[in-house]
């Protein structure tokens, strides 16, 4: 245990002097402006004019067009939808907006009394997110909890090309005690991260208990990937390049996020899919199957950890034993 | 005592061996220095030793443990002293050294203890970025030193070393062995292998072309001359004659006018000269 939390505490030094981690922690703070102060909390329908033509009487919306010429003119050139009022049904003119961006100013509209609509929501723990906030779980799934794969690996790099490494192999070190301290430290680091994006943009009010533990184990399954991936690379640039499409891949679940609709199985054979879900459930309510979080987490940390024993004993700490 | 028996070394599995059939053995308190110009092997052989290397031929026996099969316990009792200093650039001198005292599951030396005895007390604080080469390698053969090995293994530990540290350092390898420690010296400096080593072995083009004590090889090798200063038509000349041609030195001595007169030992350089046929050169 000695060696683990000296190696912890080395690493923490090496890592004060490390530019990437200035980078990421600057980035953690980038993340909590842009979500308290550029991110509105609500989408308005302010934004776009209205245009209305052939509305019938009880119609309480939107500008009257002159023509139907004049309304796709206007939608043509600006910010504008125009409602076109037919013995058909409504259509509407729109500059190009995605199908659910139509349905978001559809509902609204609703609601605001073109046609009277109530909702009813059947899972109590549930609640409204705030556009603003909607975003926080995939910040720090794809911030907070990557600070291990990326400075994790900037460390084993750098001690590949300063020599320290061949010193670390004629040492009682090892691979499983050389894992266990950079999992560790960098859990701790990834948790504190992901505290800090948390409090200042959602608040303390979430289940702080799932939250921790998901910060924690999430940032170490993570690291120890980043360990395993990082030890057949010699320099920065290869193993960055070659990093952001693995890390691309990893964030694939944030469609599910958006879209859960679209969520086939091969999306929950990623790392991050689990751990993303849970986040949403622990900082906003909901349910989901924690079963199933905690089976796949358990086999992602098990999985990670065979292969970082394997690449850093075979590969890092060559003639080192275990 | 480290017994290496009959290793052999191809990088590229192509029947081209960096090493050949090297067989010695390190006994206990002991110095054993290895010699050889760059690209000899020196480093093949040592990386080989201390599991750096595998195996691919021949043994290395750890007091008849095989290298082969060795725990993680084991390095608490070897210490490697690298030419190239590998250390933490960005930590400071004595931060390095707490580091990897950590690291052994064995009582270790204070490592201001070892900063003080290689010279470095008053730069303990310093990053090692800003250190000179020197004091980085001073630091590197501390840190061999932190867990009182066992084996301890030198690459050029005086090599780039002003000779008062150089001196220094002499002395603590030195007090290595007094404590019982097998210590495997590798080097291209004669002086410093002829100064400490109870054993030296020649190495060259990959094979071990002589080995035994230095005063064995000058024997068996070596030529004892005598230098003769005289002086002959007012000017000071210099002449040597082999120790063993009684009869010219003799009748030398009996017609000169002798100035100086000095007994010179064959230099492990000269040995190692007439044995390889080659230079020994960096």
């Amino acid at each position: 245990m000695k060696s683990i939390l000296s190696t912890c505490a080395q690493d923490f030094k090496r890592l004060l002097t490390n530019a990437l981690f200035w980078v990421l922690t600057a980035t953690l703070a980038v993340i909590v402006l842009v979500v308290d102060l550029a991110l509105p909390k609500e989408v308005a329908l302010e934004s776009a004019q209205l245009l209305t033509l052939n509305a019938p009487a009880d119609v309480a919306f939107g500008v009257p067009a002159e023509s139907e010429a004049a309304l796709r003119d206007a939608v043509r050139q600006g910010d504008a939808i125009g409602f076109l009022f037919g013995e058909d049904g409504l259509t509407i003119v729109n500059p190009g907006y995605s199908e659910k961006s139509l349905n978001v100013y559809v509902l609204e509209l609703m609601r605001e009394g073109f046609v009277p609509v109530q909702t009813e929501s059947l899972d109590a723990s549930a609640k409204e997110i705030p556009f603003n906030l909607r975003f926080t779980p995939v910040f720090i799934c794809f911030e907070a909890l990557m600070t291990g794969f990326i400075l994790g690996g900037a460390l084993m790099l750098a001690e590949k090309q300063d020599g320290t490494v061949k010193a670390l192999r004629i040492s009682p070190l090892g691979a499983h005690r050389y894992i266990l301290a950079k999992t560790l430290l960098f859990s701790l680091i990834g948790t504190l991260y992901a505290t800090l994006i948390c409090l200042p943009t959602v608040g303390g009010s979430i289940d702080w208990g799932a939250f921790l533990l998901l910060s924690f184990c999430g940032t170490a399954v993570f690291t120890m990937i980043g360990l395993a991936y990082t030890t057949p690379f010699r320099d920065m640039s290869s193993w960055f390049f070659s990093m952001v499409v693995l890390l691309s891949v990893n964030m694939l679940p944030t469609i599910s996020y958006t879209s859960p609709a679209f969520t086939p199985f091969w999306m929950r054979l990623i790392p991050s899919y689990p751990i993303l879900m849970a986040y949403r459930a622990a900082m906003f309510g909901g349910s989901i199957d924690w079963g199933y979080t905690v089976v796949a987490i358990a086999a992602w940390a098990a999985i990670s950890y065979l292969l970082a024993l394997w690449f850093v004993s075979k590969r890092h700490l060559r003639g080192a034993r275990v | 005592m480290i017994q290496v028996k009959q290793v052999f070394h191809d990088y590229e599995g192509k029947g081209k061996f960096a090493v050949s059939d090297i067989s010695f053995s390190v006994e206990s308190g002991s110095i054993f220095g290895f010699l050889g110009p760059s690209g000899a092997g020196k480093s093949t052989i040592q990386n080989i030793m201390t599991g750096l290397l595998p195996i691919q031929q021949g043994e290395v026996l750890y007091e008849n443990q095989s290298v082969r099969g060795l725990k993680t316990a084991f390095f608490n009792r070897i210490g490697v002293s690298f030419e190239q200093s590998n250390l933490y650039a960005s930590l400071t001198g004595l931060e390095n050294l707490r580091y990897y005292a950590a690291l052994f599951s064995v009582p270790t030396v204070q490592p201001m203890e070892l900063l003080e005895r290689v010279g470095l007390r008053e730069d303990a604080n310093k990053r090692v970025s800003h250190y000179s080469k020197g004091m980085r390698q001073r630091l590197t053969f501390a840190r061999a030193l932190l867990n009182r090995p066992s084996y301890l293994f030198l690459d050029e530990p005086t090599s780039g070393l002003d000779p008062k540290t150089a001196v220094g350092i002499r002395d603590l390898i030195l007090e290595q062995k007094a404590r019982g420690a097998a210590v495997f010296l590798t080097t291209h400096s004669m002086e410093l292998a002829d100064a400490l080593s109870d054993t030296v072995a020649f190495l060259y083009g990959g094979v071990i072309a002589a080995c035994d004590t230095p005063e064995a090889l000058k024997r068996e090798y070596g030529r004892r001359d005598v230098r003769i200063v005289y002086r002959e038509n007012g000017e000071e000349r210099e002449t040597s004659i082999p120790m063993d041609d009684h009869e010219r030195l003799s009748a030398f001595l009996k017609t000169a006018d002798v100035v100086k007169l000095h007994s010179q030992e064959a230099t492990l350089e000269e040995i190692f000269l007439r044995v390889t046929g080659k230079e020994l050169t960096a």
